[in-house]
C-alpha cells in the first residue's frame, strides 16, 4: 500500500525509469551468475589438465612446490626420461592407435548398418532387441569381463589387438546404433526411394547417400568410441600382457613403481596420451555438438 | 518408352485393401494423369508402378513383360518426388548424374549427359551448387533433370508441383508439357489438382476410394462425367449438382427444379419419371440469352470478381447455384437474375448410384 502511494506520488517518467533500471539490474545479475557458473565449470574441467601439462615441463622439485610457480624454466627432461626409462611407452601407443582406430572404424560401419535397419524397418523382434541393446549397456563392464576370460583364452585371442577391438566395438555398438538410428530417422524416406529408382543397391544407398547425410552421427560415434578405446584400462589389463598392451597400462605402471611415483615422467606420459583424443575432439567438435543434440530440434 | 498395362491391380496393408482391382492402360508415349482426392490410392498405384510398393495381387506389364518382381532399376523407370528428394550432400551435377554413375557410365559421357540435361532445363549455371542453395522451382528442375538424364522408359511424377507457388506451378506445368512433347516418354503423373490433370493429360484416370471412377480424355471427363464424383472433381468451380424431378409432360420429359420447369435433355428419354440429380457447369450459364437456350430464375447472393470474369453465388430455391460469366459490372447482390443455358450442357445423374443417366442406361443395356 505504501509502495502504491509512493509510486502514485512520483512523476510517471520517474516510475518508468525506476522500472527500467530494475529490469536492467535483474538482467545484469542473471548474466553475472551465468558467467560465474561457466567460469567455475571451466576451472573445474581445465585446472587438472593444465596442472598435468604444465607440470610435465617443470623440474621434479617444482611440481608440488608451494606456492606453485607460474613462471619457470621449461624442461623436456621428463619426456627424455620417459623415452629412455619406459621404452615400452611408445610401442604401446602404436598398439593403442591400432586398437582404437580399428574399433572406431568397425563400430561406425556396424552402427551405420544397424542404425539404418532400426530406422527403416519395424517388427516386434526389432523392438525387443532395441530394449535389449539398451539394457545390456546398463551392466557394469566387470560383470561381462570375467566370464569372457576363458572364452577369449579358448579362442586364442588373449593378448591380441583383435580381442580389444571386438570388446570395445561390442561395448559401444548399442549406444552408437541408437545414435545412428536418430540421425538416419532425420533422412526422408523419399531419399532412399530416389536412390532405389536411380538404381542404387542397399549397400550403395548406405555408402553413397545415407553415410554422407549422417556424417555428424558417425563423427559423434567415432569420438565416443575412439576416446573410450584410447583411454580404456580394465579390458586392456585383463586381456593383454605384452603384445597388445595399451598406453593406459604403462601409465599405470609409471604411477606405481617400487621406487615410488616419478610424477614428472607420469605427467609427460599423460600429456602425450592426451594429444590424439584432444586433437580429434577439437577437429570434430562441431559434429560432436550437433551429434549430441540430434533429434532435439527438427533440422 | 513403354506401354503399361495394369490389370486387376490390388494393394492391401494388412486386412485393409486400399486399391481394389483397377485396370489402367497407358499407351506408349502417352501422358496419363492419375487424379483424385487424398487417400484415393493414386500415389500407391504410382509407387507400385515404380516398384517401391509390392503388389498384393493383379498383373503389371511394361511392353508385355511382367514387371511385378523387378526392382525399380530393372524396370527402367524414373520418378520425380513431391519433396524433390535431392541428395543434399551432392552438387546439382552430381545429383543429376548419380543414376548414371551407379550404372557405371564413364565420367566424360556422364558429364556430357548432365550438361545436355541441364541445358534443356536451363539450369547450366546451377550445376556446381548444392540443393540448399536453390529455390523451390530450381530444385524441382533438378529433380526432373535427374529423372530425364537416364532416358527411362517411363516417367513417374508424384505431385511434383504441389510445393510450388501458383506462378511457378504454372511455369513448371508448361515446362513438363514441353518436355513430354520433346522427349515423348510414357509418363504417369499423380496430382490432386484437376487443373494440372486437364492441362497435361492425354488421358485422365480419376480415382475414388481405390476404384477408377472414370478414365478417358480430359474432354470426355469434362463433357461426359460418368458419376457425380467426377462431375464435381473435374472442372473449376465445381459443377452445380442439384436434386430435381424428372416428370412426364405429354410426349416430352421435363425437369422440375425448385418450382421451375425446364426441358430435359435427350439422354433421359428412356428414364422413368422420378428424382434425379441435375448437373450444370457454372461456366455454361450466362446472363444473356442463348439461341435455343433455356432459363432458370435465380437470386444473386454473392459476387466474386476474378478479373474479366465473375463468380456469382446465387440461390435457386433452397439450393446454392454458382455461375461464372463475363463481368461488365452489371451484377448487383440481392437482385434477381435469369440464368441462361443450353440443354446440351445439362447433365443428369441417378440420385441413388450417382451414375450418369445415359451411362447407366448403357450399362443396363449391356
Amino acid at each position: 500500500m505504501t509502495e502504491v502511494l509512493r509510486s502514485a506520488a512520483m512523476p510517471r517518467s520517474t516510475v518508468r525509469r525506476k522500472a527500467r533500471w530494475q529490469r536492467q539490474a535483474g538482467r545484469i545479475f542473471v548474466a553475472a551468475i551465468r558467467q560465474v557458473f561457466f567460469l567455475l565449470l571451466i576451472v573445474w574441467s581445465l585446472v587438472p589438465i593444465l596442472f598435468i601439462v604444465i607440470s610435465s615441463f617443470k623440474r621434479q622439485t617444482e611440481i608440488f612446490a608451494y606456492p606453485p610457480s607460474l613462471f619457470f624454466e621449461p624442461t623436456l627432461q621428463h619426456y627424455i626420461s620417459l623415452w629412455t626409462s619406459w621404452d615400452a611407452f611408445f610401442p604401446t601407443m602404436i598398439n593403442s592407435a591400432i586398437i582404437s582406430v580399428s574399433a572406431t572404424a568397425l563400430t561406425c560401419v556396424i552402427c551405420l548398418m544397424s542404425g539404418f535397419v532400426y530406422s527403416r524397418y519395424s517388427s516386434a523382434f526389432l523392438g525387443l532387441s532395441a530394449v535389449y541393446l539398451i539394457a545390456i549397456r546398463l551392466l557394469p563392464p566387470i560383470v561381462i569381463t570375467l566370464p569372457l576370460f576363458p572364452v577369449v583364452n579358448a579362442l586364442g585371442l588373449s593378448d591380441t589387438h583383435m580381442v580389444l577391438v571386438l570388446l570395445y566395438t561390442a561395448f559401444w555398438v548399442s549406444i552408437c546404433t541408437m545414435i545412428m538410428k536418430t540421425f538416419i530417422d532425420e533422412i526422408p524416406r523419399s531419399i532412399d526411394e530416389a536412390a532405389a529408382v536411380d538404381g542404387a543397391s542397399t549397400l550403395q544407398l548406405l555408402w553413397r547417400v545415407v553415410a554422407p547425410m549422417a556424417l555428424q552421427g558417425l563423427a559423434a560415434c567415432a569420438i565416443f568410441v575412439f576416446v573410450f578405446s584410447w583411454n580404456e584400462y580394465l579390458f586392456a589389463l585383463i586381456f593383454t600382457t605384452t603384445d597388445a598392451k595399451t598406453t593406459p597400462l604403462i601409465i599405470a605402471e609409471v604411477m606405481d613403481t617400487p621406487a615410488g611415483t616419478n610424477w614428472g615422467v607420469l605427467f609427460a606420459g599423460v600429456t602425450i596420451q592426451l594429444i590424439p583424443s584432444t586433437l580429434l575432439v577439437v577437429l570434430t567438435q562441431r559434429y560432436l555438438i550437433a551429434g549430441l543434440t540430434a533429434g532435439s530440434v527438427k533440422g | 518408352m513403354a506401354e503399361l498395362h495394369l490389370t486387376d491391380l490390388r494393394k492391401s496393408y494388412g486386412a485393409v485393401e486400399v486399391v481394389h482391382g483397377i485396370d489402367i492402360h497407358v499407351a506408349d508415349g502417352a501422358f496419363v494423369v492419375l487424379v483424385g482426392p487424398s487417400g484415393c490410392g493414386k500415389s500407391t498405384i504410382l509407387r507400385m508402378i515404380a516398384g517401391l510398393e509390392d503388389i498384393t495381387s493383379g498383373m503389371m506389364s511394361f511392353d508385355g513383360e511382367d514387371v511385378r518382381d523387378l526392382t525399380p532399376k530393372e524396370r527402367n523407370v524414373a520418378m520425380v518426388f513431391q519433396d524433390y528428394a535431392l541428395y543434399p550432400h551432392m552438387s546439382v551435377a552430381k545429383n543429376i548424374g548419380f543414376g548414371l554413375s551407379l550404372a557405371g557410365v564413364g565420367r566424360a559421357e556422364r558429364e556430357a549427359a548432365v550438361l545436355e540435361t541441364a541445358r534443356i532445363l536451363q539450369i547450366e549455371q546451377l550445376l556446381d551448387r548444392k540443393p540448399r542453395a536453390l529455390s523451390g522451382g530450381q530444385r524441382q528442375r533438378v529433380a526432373i533433370g535427374r529423372a530425364m538424364v537416364r532416358s527411362p522408359s517411363v516417367f513417374l511424377f508424384d505431385e511434383p508441383l504441389s510445393n510450388l507457388d501458383a506462378k511457378l506451378r504454372a511455369e513448371m506445368r508448361a515446362q513438363i508439357k514441353r518436355l513430354h512433347k520433346q522427349l515423348g516418354v510414357t509418363s504417369v503423373y499423380v496430382t490432386h489438382d484437376q487443373l494440372e490433370a486437364m492441362t497435361l493429360a492425354d488421358k485422365i484416370v480419376c480415382l475414388k476410394d481405390g476404384y477408377v471412377a472414370q478414365a478417358g480424355t480430359p474432354h470426355e471427363l469434362y463433357r461426359k462425367p460418368r458419376t457425380t464424383f467426377v462431375a464435381e472433381f473435374i472442372g473449376s468451380p465445381a459443377m452445380n449438382l442439384i436434386p430435381a424431378d424428372l416428370v412426364q409432360d405429354g410426349a416430352t420429359k421435363q425437369i422440375s427444379i425448385a418450382g421451375q420447369s425446364i426441358v430435359a435433355p435427350p439422354e433421359v428419354e428412356g428414364r422413368a419419371p422420378g428424382p434425379i440429380i441435375l448437373g450444370l457447369r457454372p461456366e455454361h450459364v450466362s446472363d444473356t440469352a442463348l439461341p435455343g437456350g433455356q432459363t432458370l430464375d435465380v437470386d444473386v447472393d454473392l459476387l466474386e470478381p476474378i478479373g474479366s470474369e465473375i463468380l456469382l453465388t446465387t440461390q435457386l430455391g433452397v439450393h446454392s447455384f454458382t455461375i461464372r460469366c463475363e463481368d461488365h459490372g452489371q451484377f448487383v447482390s440481392g437482385a434477381a437474375l435469369k440464368a441462361h443455358f443450353s440443354t446440351e450442357n445439362l447433365h443428369c445423374f441417378d440420385p441413388e448410384t450417382g451414375l450418369r443417366l445415359d451411362a447407366e442406361a448403357r450399362e443396363v443395356a449391356a
